[in-house]
C-alpha cells in the first residue's frame, strides 16, 4: 500500500453548511483506494448544547406549535457530522453519510465499501470532499489519508 | 387498461449510508409488510441499487434522498448523476431542472422536520420559484402519520401550492432506517398504476401524474362515474363521485393496530369542505364540481381508539 497524502484539517464553526475539497492525484491506476477520515471532538452536552437545541427549536418552529415540541435538552447530546464524499477521473463515486466519526472506505472493482461505487480506479485527477453538515463544538479536527494498492487496470 | 393499487414505500434507507439495514433485509422486510414496490433513497448516494436485481420483489425504483445544509429533496430515476454537492437556496430551481432535463423527479423530504444541528439540513430552507418543478411532498413523514405538527404544516404547504395551481402529489415518507421503533407498520403510500403487475416506470409515472393516496393503512380513494380519479382533470359540472376503501392489506398484515374511519371530506380551494359525510363503507354523492379547481379528499376516524385522526388523504382531482 502506498501513500497519497496524509493531513490534519481543522474545521471551525464558521465552516459549517460548506465542502472542503482535497484534490489529489493517482499516479497510476489502482486495485484499490483507500480513504481513512476522521474526526474529534463529536458531542457537545451540557448548557451549551441546550442553547443551541432552542435555537434550532426557535428558528424551525412557530411559536404557536412549541407546545407540541420538548424542551430542547430532549435534542442533546448535539453531534458534529462531517461525511466524505469521492469523485474519480470519471464522476461521482459515492458518498458515506453517516455518524461514526472513524470511517476507512475502501474503493475497488469488485466491491468498493457501501455508499460507493464498485469500479475501476483510473490514474488521474481524484478528490476527496468532507461536507460538514454540523459544527456544534466550535472547532474540530479531521485526519484524512488516501492510500492505494497498485496493480490495478 | 383497468388500473389498481400498488402499496409502496417511498423513502429508504440501508447500510450505504445510515440505515441499519442490508439491502437484503430491507427487501425482505418490505415483502413482509406486504410493499409492492419501494424507492431506494440513501443519503447522497445510489450504490445499493445493484444489490437489489438480485430479488424479483418489491419493485424498486432507484433513487437518492438529496441531503443538503439546506433541505432534503428525493431526486428519483435521474439518469445522469446531477451534483447536490454545490445546491443552496436560490438555485434550488436550477438544480431540479436539471434533474428533470435527466429524466428525474424531485420530492421534497420532511419539509417541516428540525434543521441543523438538531436534524442535519432537515428543514426545508430552499427558495423554491417555480412549484412546477417539485412532483411530489411527503405530507406525512417518519414512522407515525398521526397529524402531528410537522405533517400539519407539510399538509398546509401542499394544500397552499394547489391553491396556487400547481399540481403536486402528496407522499408518506417513513424515512426507513431500521425495524426498531416502528409505529403503524401499515402506513404507506399506495400509487395508481396501470395494469396488474407494478413495475418502476408505472411507481414513476404514478408520482408524475399525481396518482396517490396517503395512509396510515386503509386504501382509500374517490372516482368520477366516468372512472376517473386522483391526478385526472375532469368536466366541471354535477359530478357523481363514489368514495372507496380497501383494508385487505391492513386485514392480511395483522399489525394490531386498529382503526376507524367515520368521516370522509371532499375539499377545495382554500381548504373549504365541500363534503362532509359519514362513512359507511362505500358511499356516493352528487357533487357541483366549479372549473378550474381542485378536490381532495380525506378519512377521518379511529386510530387505536384516539379520536380525530387523519387515516388517509389522497391526491387531488382537478377540473378544467
Amino acid at each position: 500500500m502506498k501513500t497519497v497524502f496524509e493531513k490534519e484539517i481543522l474545521v471551525t464553526e464558521k465552516q459549517e453548511k460548506t465542502n472542503i475539497a482535497v484534490p489529489f492525484s493517482l499516479p497510476t491506476a489502482a486495485k484499490q483506494v483507500v480513504v481513512h477520515f476522521s474526526y474529534a471532538p463529536k458531542k457537545l452536552e451540557g448548557e451549551a448544547a441546550e442553547q443551541k437545541a432552542e435555537d434550532c427549536l426557535a428558528r424551525d418552529v412557530p411559536q404557536e406549535e412549541r407546545v407540541n415540541y420538548p424542551d430542547a435538552s430532549a435534542y442533546t447530546p448535539l453531534l458534529n457530522l462531517i461525511t466524505v464524499s469521492v469523485d474519480d477521473p470519471e464522476g461521482y463515486r459515492g458518498c458515506a453519510h453517516r455518524q461514526n466519526p472513524q470511517q476507512t472506505h475502501i474503493l475497488s472493482a469488485g466491491k468498493s465499501s457501501p455508499g460507493f461505487l464498485s469500479r475501476t480506479c483510473p490514474a488521474g485527477d481524484w478528490r476527496v470532499m468532507l461536507h460538514v453538515h454540523a459544527l456544534v463544538t466550535g472547532s474540530c479536527t479531521c485526519k484524512l489519508a488516501v492510500d492505494y494498492e497498485e496493480g490495478g487496470e | 387498461m383497468m388500473r389498481n393499487w400498488f402499496a409502496c414505500e417511498l423513502h429508504c434507507h440501508t447500510l450505504h449510508s445510515d440505515g441499519d439495514f442490508s439491502v437484503e433485509e430491507l427487501m425482505r422486510t418490505a415483502r413482509e409488510r406486504l410493499l409492492d414496490g419501494i424507492n431506494l433513497t440513501d443519503h447522497n448516494t445510489d450504490s445499493g441499487v445493484i444489490e437489489t436485481k438480485a430479488f424479483s420483489s418489491p419493485v424498486v425504483l432507484p433513487g437518492m434522498e438529496w441531503t443538503t445544509y439546506f433541505g432534503h429533496m428525493l431526486v428519483l430515476d435521474c439518469k445522469q448523476y446531477v451534483d447536490w454537492r454545490d445546491a443552496v437556496p436560490d438555485t434550488i430551481d436550477q438544480k431540479m431542472r436539471q434533474v428533470h432535463e435527466n429524466g428525474g423527479l424531485c420530492g421534497v423530504a420532511h419539509p417541516f422536520q428540525l434543521g441543523t444541528p438538531i436534524c442535519t439540513g432537515g428543514h426545508w430552507d430552499y427558495h423554491v420559484h417555480d412549484w412546477s418543478l417539485v412532483n411530489y411532498i411527503e405530507i406525512f413523514s417518519e414512522g407515525c402519520p398521526f397529524l402531528n405538527s410537522a405533517n400539519r404544516r407539510a399538509i398546509a404547504l401542499w394544500q397552499s401550492l394547489l391553491d396556487k395551481g400547481y399540481h403536486i402529489a402528496p407522499t408518506f415518507g417513513r424515512d426507513w432506517h431500521r425495524t426498531a421503533n416502528n409505529k403503524l407498520l401499515s402506513a404507506c403510500t399506495y400509487l395508481l398504476c396501470d395494469g396488474e403487475t407494478l413495475t418502476p416506470a408505472k411507481m414513476k409515472q404514478a408520482l408524475l401524474s399525481g396518482r396517490t393516496c396517503v395512509s396510515a393503512g386503509p386504501l382509500f380513494y374517490f372516482e368520477t362515474a366516468n372512472g376517473e380519479s386522483v391526478g385526472d382533470t375532469v368536466k366541471s359540472g354535477a359530478t357523481d363521485l363514489t368514495f372507496y376503501t380497501d383494508t385487505k392489506r391492513l386485514e392480511a398484515l395483522k399489525t394490531g393496530d386498529k382503526m376507524d374511519p367515520e368521516t370522509v371530506r371532499l375539499l377545495t380551494n382554500g381548504g373549504e369542505v365541500v363534503l362532509e359525510m359519514p362513512w359507511r363503507g362505500e358511499l356516493s354523492a352528487t357533487v357541483d364540481l366549479l372549473p378550474g379547481r381542485y378536490y381532495r379528499a380525506e378519512l377521518w376516524g379511529k386510530i387505536n381508539e384516539k379520536p380525530g385522526q387523519l387515516l388517509a388523504a389522497c391526491a387531488a382531482v382537478y377540473t378544467k
